[in-house]
C-alpha cells in the first residue's frame, strides 16, 4: 500500500470566512476525536493530535482577563485597545476591544461584535448595562 | 525540556560593548570587539576555539561566521541559533551542553543585535501568529501582565515605576549601559504612554549591543590557571501551549526553568547574591521576583519596596541597570547577562560590585507567541571558581 503524498496546510489564505458568525457567535473549531475547541480553528489538535477539527461557533460572550490601550505599533494607527477574553465556552481569545479606555476594567462583561470600527473588522465591547 | 545539571563546565572569560544606537556599525562591527575582548579576558587566542557559538534574532544567515571571519577564526563548526529574547543566553546553553558532552574543550559564545536597522518603535514580530494580526505589540503583552497585576494585587502604578527608578539608579553606575543616569518615580510616570498602564521608561529602549564569553571545561580551566565561575545549571524551556485560561502573573516557562536550575545546582534562591533577570518592562522585574522563587507568590511588591533586591539588600537583582537601562539588542541580552555575573564572580564590576558574591543566576525569557506565555526561557546558574 502507498502512503498518500503529505500536503501543506493552506492557513495562510486570505480566503477565509468572518470571524464573527451570523448568530454573534465566533468562528472556530472543535476536535471531533477528543472535543477540544480552539481558535482560530486549528488543524491539528494540540491536545489530541487528531486532525479531524470541525468548524463551529464558539461563544461570542465572555470576560475581560486584562487589557491595554497601544500607542505604539507599527500594525495600525495608534490608539487602539486590545484585550484577552475569556470565552464561556474556556477559550482565551485576543482581540481588538471596541470602547473607550474609561469603559474597560479587569473582569468585565464582553461580547464579540463584528465592526468597522476595529482595524480588524471586528472585535470585543462590553456588555451593555454590565460593569465589572 | 532540555534540563542540563553541570558540574564541568566554566565561564573563564567574557566581554561586551557599551549597549547603545550604533548605527554605524555592522553586525561583525558590533561583535567582533566583544569576542576578541573575550578571548583576551580568558588568555587564550583563536588557536583554542573549537566551537563557535552565537545567538541572535536578526542577523541573516551566517551572523556568527561573519563575526568570527574578522578574527580569522574558520573550520571549526559555527552554530548559529534563534530564540528570540533567549537566543544569546541559549547559545551558552549550547556552549555548555558542547562541553559536558566531552567533544568541545573551549567553546566561544556570541550574543549580538542591532535594532536601530528597524528605525525604532516595537519589535518586529512575526505576521504568521494570530495574536500579531490582532496588533500585538510586546509591550502591550506586558502591559496585560501590568494591568491584571493592578488589579489583583495592593499595587499602584508607583509601584512599577519604582522598578525603573531602581534599574536606573543601578546603571548610572554601569559605563556600558545605554542609559547612565537617574530617574524619579514622577519622571518615569510623566514619560510618554507606550501601552497603559506602560510608559516609555518603563520599556527597554530600543539599542544595539554585543557581548561574548569563553566557555571552558573544568579541566581545561584548571590546566590553564584561570579563575571565572562554575555553571552550576544551563536550564532551556520552551512555552507550553494553552488554548484557554493562562495566569498572567505567573509565567510557567520560567517558573518551571527556574526550579530545574536550582534542583541542578542544589541550592535554593536564599543562596543567590546577584539576579540578572528579564526586565524588558517594569512589571516583568514583579513578576519574575515570584516566578524565580525570590518571594513567595503575592509578594512581588514587599520585595521591591523592602530594598533587598538593590545594594544592601541580600539579591542585588539586576545591577547592571538590566534591559531597562542596557536597552534590549535582543540576541545579546543573554549573553551580557553572563558578562555582568562574571565581573561579579571576580570582583570586576568597578562601582557596581556586589560585595562578596559567589551565587549568581541569569534569566532571559521572550519571543511573543499566541497561546504561550514566552517562546524560550533560559536560565543560569553560576558559582565563583574555587
Amino acid at each position: 500500500m502507498t502512503e498518500p503524498v503529505l500536503m501543506p496546510v493552506a492557513d495562510a489564505t486570505e480566503d477565509r470566512p468572518p470571524v464573527v458568525t451570523d448568530d454573534g457567535g465566533l468562528r472556530g473549531g472543535r476536535c471531533a476525536s477528543c472535543g477540544a475547541g480552539s481558535f482560530p480553528q486549528a488543524y491539528i489538535c494540540p491536545t489530541c493530535n487528531a486532525t479531524d477539527i470541525q468548524p463551529t461557533t464558539l461563544s461570542g460572550e465572555g470576560s475581560l482577563y486584562s487589557w491595554t490601550t497601544v500607542h505604539i505599533s507599527a500594525s495600525f494607527p495608534t490608539p487602539y485597545s486590545l484585550g484577552y477574553v475569556d470565552l464561556a465556552d474556556g477559550l482565551r481569545v485576543l482581540g481588538q476591544l471596541v470602547a473607550e479606555p474609561a469603559e474597560l476594567a479587569c473582569d468585565l462583561p464582553v461580547q464579540v461584535v463584528a465592526t468597522d470600527a476595529s482595524p480588524t473588522g471586528w472585535g470585543f465591547r462590553p456588555v451593555e448595562g454590565v460593569s465589572a | 525540556m532540555s534540563i542540563t545539571a553541570t558540574t564541568s563546565a566554566t565561564v573563564v572569560g567574557g566581554a561586551m560593548i557599551k549597549m547603545g544606537k550604533h548605527r554605524t556599525s555592522s553586525y561583525s562591527g558590533l561583535a567582533a570587539p566583544a569576542a576578541l575582548g573575550a578571548l583576551h579576558d580568558a588568555g587564550i587566542t583563536k588557536a583554542d576555539v573549537q566551537a563557535v557559538f552565537c545567538g541572535h534574532a536578526f542577523g541573516g544567515m551566517l551572523t556568527g561566521q561573519r563575526i568570527v571571519k574578522e578574527l580569522g577564526i574558520g573550520d571549526v563548526p559555527v552554530t548559529n541559533i534563534d530564540n528570540a529574547c533567549s537566543g544569546g543566553a541559549t547559545a551558552v546553553h549550547a556552549a555548555v551542553r558542547a562541553i559536558e558532552d566531552g567533544h568541545v574543550d573551549v567553546a566561544l559564545v556570541i550574543g549580538v543585535d542591532k535594532l536601530t536597522q528597524f528605525g525604532g518603535g516595537t519589535l518586529p514580530l512575526v505576521k504568521e501568529d494570530p495574536e500579531v494580526q490582532q496588533g500585538i505589540v510586546m509591550p502591550a503583552v506586558y502591559a496585560m501582565r501590568a494591568q491584571r497585576f493592578l488589579h489583583e494585587r495592593d499595587a499602584t502604578v508607583e509601584d512599577l515605576a519604582e522598578v525603573a527608578v531602581k534599574a536606573r539608579r543601578h546603571g548610572a553606575a554601569n559605563p556600558y549601559a545605554q542609559f547612565q543616569s537617574e530617574v524619579t518615580v514622577d519622571e518615569v510616570l510623566a514619560s510618554r504612554p507606550i501601552a497603559d498602564p506602560l510608559t516609555l521608561m518603563q520599556c527597554c529602549p530600543t539599542g544595539d549591543g554585543a557581548a561574548a564569553v569563553v566557555v571552558m571545561s573544568e579541566a581545561a580551566r584548571r590546566r590553564s590557571g584561570l579563575g571565572g565561575m562554575r555553571a552550576a545549571a544551563s536550564v532551556l524551556h520552551s512555552g507550553q501551549f494553552e488554548a484557554g485560561f493562562r495566569d498572567m502573573l505567573w509565567p510557567e516557562i520560567s517558573s518551571h526553568s527556574a526550579r530545574d536550575a536550582y534542583e541542578a545546582a542544589g541550592i535554593g534562591p536564599e543562596d543567590l547574591d546577584v539576579v540578572e533577570l528579564h526586565d524588558a518592562f517594569t512589571i516583568a522585574e514583579l513578576v519574575y521576583y515570584e516566578a524565580l522563587g525570590l518571594t513567595e507568590r503575592g509578594g512581588a511588591v514587599d520585595l521591591l519596596r523592602s530594598g533587598r533586591t538593590t545594594y544592601g539588600g541580600d539579591v542585588v537583582v539586576n545591577p547592571s541597570g538590566g534591559l531597562l537601562s542596557k536597552g534590549h539588542p535582543v540576541g545579546a541580552s543573554g549573553v551580557a547577562q553572563v558578562v555582568e555575573a562574571l565581573w561579579h564572580l571576580s570582583d570586576r564590576a568597578g562601582a557596581r560590585q556586589v560585595d562578596d558574591a559567589r551565587w549568581a543566576m541569569t534569566h532571559v525569557t521572550g519571543g511573543g507567541i499566541a497561546g504561550l506565555d514566552h517562546g524560550a526561557c533560559t536560565i543560569h546558574l553560576f558559582e565563583r571558581a574555587s
